[in-house]
């Protein structure tokens, strides 16, 4: 919603600057998002009198005048009708310079805050036009206001008998403005008109809202008041039946329509709007059409009812139904699109079918034209939710839609549609026929609510007098009964949004302004819960950081080509994931089943930044459809390193993102978790390498899976680096995670010992160390610190070297303790594995 | 010499001179020792068993018997003092030893120590830590709710009916018509609520993902991060609520910062406000990012709705709440100067290794 400061002000003048009452609207809850200052840009534009006209002496149809233009004389030559001796028009001399509204507008911040509209501006010159120079122009409006030329059928403009010549056109035409763009939220749907606002600006100023006459009385001064007006006005429109261009209207869902009126105007004479409305009309973000559409928009902008202007001899069968849409029904809207009808749209009907869609959009063939001479103005109210039905059906919105959806003020439409009657009669003329042609199915609900002060109190943590409250409620348009113990209420018909009692202590707080709202602590102390599962959570990753590596987040939405990386089996749950109704695009359609595809993602983004190597790491939600009515969530976590995660230096070997280093990271973790007994089974499935791969398991449970990629799915990466990835499922670590317990530290030196073998070169190093932990009593510690393939090895074979660490908590192991220990390793693994001293 | 040495006899006299030319002789060798080794051979030579001050202490005997204590003493207090000279010279020693050791051990410090790799965690991880550590401060605990919810929890239990335009505020994502990805951390008061069983008092936060469907760009991303506040009580007020939020801010944002609450409208709750604090970039004097007006909305607020008190379980005749909803991407944007909202899901490590 756009507000011209101007207007605004028309109905209730501002004690304070532009700025103030920009700032004070939205302490009130009248968003005011921007205020900007649109200045005209035309630089030399005058009043001039044409002096004298002759005709153009080579080009019938031409004429050359001269001009007066308040102390010089120009030579002028124009075809515009309105162009004879006597009258004051607007010119523009030679060097004067008109804006060019159509130009890209440029906003930026000017001083206060607010922004400037500009726009491009072309310079007028002297020009021959057929044999005679034309020293400048004389300008219609839409020359004026847009720097395009005459619309078909527009003349100059002609001010008012008796204008001086000379004077600078926008000082005369008060053509300067400030604009307030509103960001209104669903409650504020009575600001979606230029009175509505003015009626919060007065509420909060005090100064009291002038309205055009025939506004005067309706509803929103007092609600009780105003229905009477409109009911007297309601039984005249009988008398009226019968007379010329009456129509007879039938509503035939009164749920969706209860009330609908028309007003006719007969001969009317067409033409375009004076400047000042359509300057109007631009200021507020529409583009003027003609006088009669432009009638009714301008009644819309001001009392927020949408309005809409029939060609009276183009409706068929003296009748208007607003009915249902039938099957196959469609219609050609204003806007040149044959639209088929959804089912169940509401529609304005002649005895031919649809001429509008109700509250959306009229008809093409129906609509007001250069033809027109007889005009039937409809004002209605209709059912918010069908309104915004259509709309989202048709995906058409448009601001009668925008103000229907929301609720308009159901007792206004006669007010209205006799303001747009008066507008079109000031400007087009005509004979408005006394009364309407309408129905009303029911009458709109007086709506009333107690205002308890007590609950008033409770809620704004504030004792409020009683006075102030109803004197708030007062200014707000509400009037207010005191009934001793709570204030009755009666809500006036244009406030859709208030309903209950609580919507008042609403009202009465934001009308006192919430700064007004001192804070007050918490009385009551509570000890706050963080639940185990969050701890948890933070312990992983408190972890992982001292383990190195980035967290990252990556969208939980990800697309079927992220899931076909992956290489899945297709009844592999992950690759079944949740997909969206209605995705943005078809990359981001599906809920994510796994977190490795984002992080591998991850790593091409810091490869593409040229980094060696990354290590990155998420904890985040996975999701799996289920047999429940809501999918399955679980919490997942996955890790992926690729390249050299640490350069070669002078002193360092590099280290680099292999099965190793991420097994060795997965260990750490775990042992960080106290996750005990941890196995390690070979190969996991996709997208692992299946040689360098592992299951990481505990109690039976599998925990997760680490390895390096796939040659096959790093291939469907921009990444060609050594990869490894892992995934852990976080609920399952919890599970298995141990609360840490003291154990007596070791008070007893303990032994180590080296053994150098040679093994069979397919035995995993895992056997080895499985059968010492089996054969050691006193086993407490277990490291390989050599292993090598090759000379002098002999083929087929490897050798490993290992150190033992041997300990007993109540004393010191004495040699020969350990010595038999090793001794029967040392046979054990040549029986059991093959494996030898070396 | 005393009037006592006068009546001594030659014999004792001798050795007195011996033991006086002894003295003279070790402080002057003592004095030329540059090594421990040379000590070792000074302490032997004097102080060993066939060292010269021994030596004179073994010829004691051929004194008469009066005139032995003197001597003896004498001989005594040289040794004392030559025990000390050495330790004396021997710390000496070894302090220069260790100077010339010390002087010889230099290491080129400007080249790196070992490549340590410090982890990371994300901006928003900090940062909601930080916010959950302010709200446990003022009695807030934590409960996570899930992300994708039922069109009744997301909307309806939040007097969002079918067909309302506030569903318009909010573009929603579906996965059938009543199934959606929740748009809002605000369906956890609902399901938070009702895990205190009628229970007062209620205070909780909600942090977790929520989903809109809009295009990212600088300031949207299809998925981000909100943490939603709810009290209820026998007296909750609207004041209650300006405080925890100032509290918020203050800690949050700095002890100067200021808030500001101005209407608004949430359908779940009643009065609405919006939260607005002092530009954390210009101080409230005006710049582009709080676009000249000194202030940024930084959360929705307001006191629960009648309706969505009954809905978790509360009768709105016997309490009040109030509940408030905050953007984790942008408190920390405005925390840090973040000027994107993508960085978050970027996966750069340029950025994310920027904060700790």
């Amino acid at each position: 919603m756009k507000v011209p400061w101007k207007w605004l002000t028309e109905y209730c003048r501002s004690p304070w600057s532009v700025k103030e009452t920009a700032e004070r609207l939205t302490m009130v809850g009248v968003s005011v998002e921007n205020v900007v200052h649109d200045s005209f840009e035309g630089k030399g534009l005058v009043t001039a009198k044409v002096v004298s006209v002759s005709p153009h002496p080579e080009r019938p149809g031409l004429s050359v005048g001269f001009v007066d233009a308040g102390g010089r004389t120009y030579t002028v030559v124009s075809g515009a009708p309105g162009f004879k001796p006597g009258v004051v028009t607007a010119f523009a001399p030679p060097g004067s310079k008109i804006p060019r509204k159509g130009s890209q507008k440029k906003q930026g911040p000017g001083e206060d805050g607010s922004s400037r509209s500009d726009s491009e501006t072309f310079e007028v010159v002297a020009r021959d036009i057929h044999g005679v120079l034309s020293e400048g122009m004389v300008l219609s409006v839409n020359e004026i206001l847009t720097g395009e030329g005459p619309r078909p059928g527009e003349d100059i403009v002609i001010f008012p008998e008796g204008t001086a010549s000379g004077l600078p056109l926008d000082e005369f035409l008060d053509l300067d403005d400030y604009v307030f763009e509103l960001e209104l939220t669903p409650s504020f749907s009575h600001c979606l008109s230029i009175i509505g606002v003015a009626m919060e600006l007065s509420a909060i100023s005090g100064v009291p809202v002038r309205l055009p006459q025939t506004l005067a009385s309706w509803s929103f001064l007092d609600p009780a008041g105003s229905r009477q007006a409109e009911d007297d006005r309601s039984a005249g429109a009988h008398e009226s039946k019968g007379q010329r261009g009456m129509i007879e209207v039938v509503l035939e869902d009164p749920d969706l329509c209860p009330y609908y009126a028309g007003k006719t105007i007969l001969d009317v004479k067409w033409g375009y709007s004076p400047i000042e409305v359509e300057r109007r009309l631009y200021l507020a973000g529409m583009r003027p059409i003609n006088a009669l559409v432009d009638a009714t928009n301008y009644a819309m902008l001001e009392t927020g009812q949408p309005l809409h202007a029939f060609d009276l001899d183009k409706l068929t069968g003296g009748i208007i139904q607003v009915r249902l849409s039938r099957p196959g029904e469609s219609i050609m809207t204003l806007d040149g699109v044959l639209r088929e009808l959804p089912p169940e749209s509401l529609v304005i009907a002649d005895a031919r079918g649809p001429v509008a869609i109700a509250g959306i959009m009229g008809g093409k063939e129906t609509e007001v034209s250069e033809a027109t001479r007889n005009v039937f103005l409809e004002s209605a109210w209709f059912n918010p939710k069908s309104v915004r039905a259509t709309s989202v059906r048709l995906g058409l919105r448009t601001e009668a839609e925008i103000r229907f959806e929301k609720g308009v003020d159901p007792t206004a439409q006669v007010a209205c549609v006799e303001r747009a009657a008066e507008l079109i009669t000031r400007v087009s003329g005509g004979k408005p026929v006394p009364g309407w042609s309408q129905a009303r199915a029911a009458k709109p609900p007086r709506r009333k609510s107690m205002l308890d002060l007590g609950y008033l109190e409770k809620v704004l943590g504030k004792s409020i007098e009683k006075d102030r409250v109803a004197g708030a409620l007062r200014r707000l348009g509400f009037s207010v009964l005191d009934k001793g113990d709570g204030l009755e209420v009666s809500i006036p018909p244009r406030r859709v949004d208030v309903a209950g009692q609580v919507d008042l202590v609403e009202e009465v707080a934001r009308h006192l302004g919430y700064g007004n709202f001192q804070g007050q602590p918490l009385k009551v102390t509570v000890s706050p819960k963080v639940p185990a599962g969050v701890i948890y959570k933070e312990r992983v990753r408190d972890l992982l950081r001292s383990l190195g590596g980035s967290e990252v987040m990556t969208n939980s939405l990800c697309g079927p080509d992220d899931i076909a990386a992956m290489g899945w089996e297709a009844d592999d749950p992950r690759a079944n994931p949740v997909k969206l109704e209605n995705p943005l695009t078809s990359d981001e359609s599906l809920l994510r089943t796994s977190l490795l595809p984002g992080l591998l993602k991850g790593l091409e983004t810091n490869k593409r930044y040229k980094a060696a190597g990354a290590i990155i790491w998420e904890i985040g939600t996975v999701f799996f459809p289920s047999k429940e009515e809501l999918p399955l969530e679980k919490l997942q976590l996955a890790i992926a390193a690729s390249g050299t995660l640490a350069p070669k230096t002078w002193n360092a070997l590099p280290l680099e993102a292999d099965f190793y280093y991420m097994k060795g990271l997965v260990q750490s973790l775990l042992g960080g978790l106290g996750v005990e007994d941890v196995v390690v089974e070979k190969r996991a499935g996709m997208p692992f390498h299946p040689g360098k791969s592992c299951k990481v398991l505990s109690n039976g449970v599998t925990l997760g899976e680490t390895g390096e990629i796939h040659p096959v799915v790093l291939e469907k990466y921009d990444l060609d680096r050594r990869t490894a990835l892992a995934w852990l499922d976080v609920e399952a670590l919890r599970a298995m995670s141990r609360e840490p317990r003291y154990q007596p530290v070791p008070r007893f030196p303990r032994v180590e010992r080296d053994l150098a073998v040679i093994a069979p070169e397919e035995l995993e190093v895992g056997a080895i160390e499985r059968l010492v932990k089996r054969e050691a009593k006193h086993l407490v510690g277990f490291r390989v610190f050599d292993l090598w393939k090759g000379s002098p090895v002999p083929a087929g074979k490897k050798s490993i070297a290992f150190s033992m660490t041997f300990g007993a908590p109540d004393r010191t192991l004495t040699d020969d303790e350990v010595t038999s220990e090793i001794e029967m390793i040392v046979k054990k693994l040549e029986q059991e594995l093959n494996v030898t001293l070396r | 010499m005393g009037e006592d040495d006068v009546a001594l006899s030659p014999t004792t006299r001798n050795l007195i001179d011996e033991i006086g030319t002894i003295e003279k002789r070790a402080l002057e060798e003592l004095e030329a020792v540059s090594s421990q080794q040379e000590l070792e051979e000074f302490r032997t030579r004097y102080l060993g068993r066939k060292g010269l001050l021994t030596a004179v202490l073994r010829r004691l005997g051929e004194l008469p018997q009066r005139e032995r204590p003197a001597v003896g003493q004498r001989a005594n207090a040289l040794r004392q003092k030559l025990e000390e000279e050495i330790t004396h010279r021997d710390e000496a020693l070894r302090r220069e030893a260790l100077a010339r050791t010390l002087e010889r051990e230099q290491l080129d410090v400007t080249l790196p120590g070992l490549p340590f790799r410090r982890g990371t965690l994300h901006p928003l991880t900090l940062a909601l830590r930080e916010i959950v550590d302010i709200f446990a401060g003022m009695g807030f605990s934590v409960f996570e709710s899930r992300e994708v919810e039922t069109d009744e929890m997301n909307f309806v239990f939040l007097n969002i009916p079918p067909g309302h335009p506030a569903r318009d505020m909010q573009a929603t994502f579906y996965v059938n018509p009543e199934v959606v990805l929740r748009t809002q951390t605000s369906p956890g008061q609902i399901r938070g609520m009702r895990t205190y069983e009628g229970r007062l008092p209620v205070r909780f936060i909600v942090p977790g993902r929520v989903y809109r469907r809009d295009p990212a760009d600088v300031s949207h991303h299809p998925v981000f991060h909100q943490i939603e506040g709810i009290a209820v009580d026998r007296d909750i007020s609207f004041r209650n609520l300006v405080w925890v939020l100032e509290e918020f801010a203050r800690k949050f944002f700095g002890p100067d910062t200021r808030i500001r609450l101005r209407p608004s409208y949430f359908p779940f709750t009643e009065p609405s406000a919006d939260m607005e604090v002092s530009c954390t970039i210009c101080r409230g004097k005006g710049c582009s990012v709080c676009k000249y007006s000194g202030w940024l909305e930084v959360a929705g607020a307001g006191m629960v709705h009648p309706v969505v008190l009954r809905n978790g379980g509360y009768d709105p005749a016997e309490v009040t709440g109030f509940a408030f909803g905050m953007g984790l991407e942008r408190l920390t944007m405005l925390k840090l100067g973040i000027d994107d909202i993508r960085l978050f899901y970027s996966c750069d490590t340029r950025f994310l290794s920027q904060f700790a």
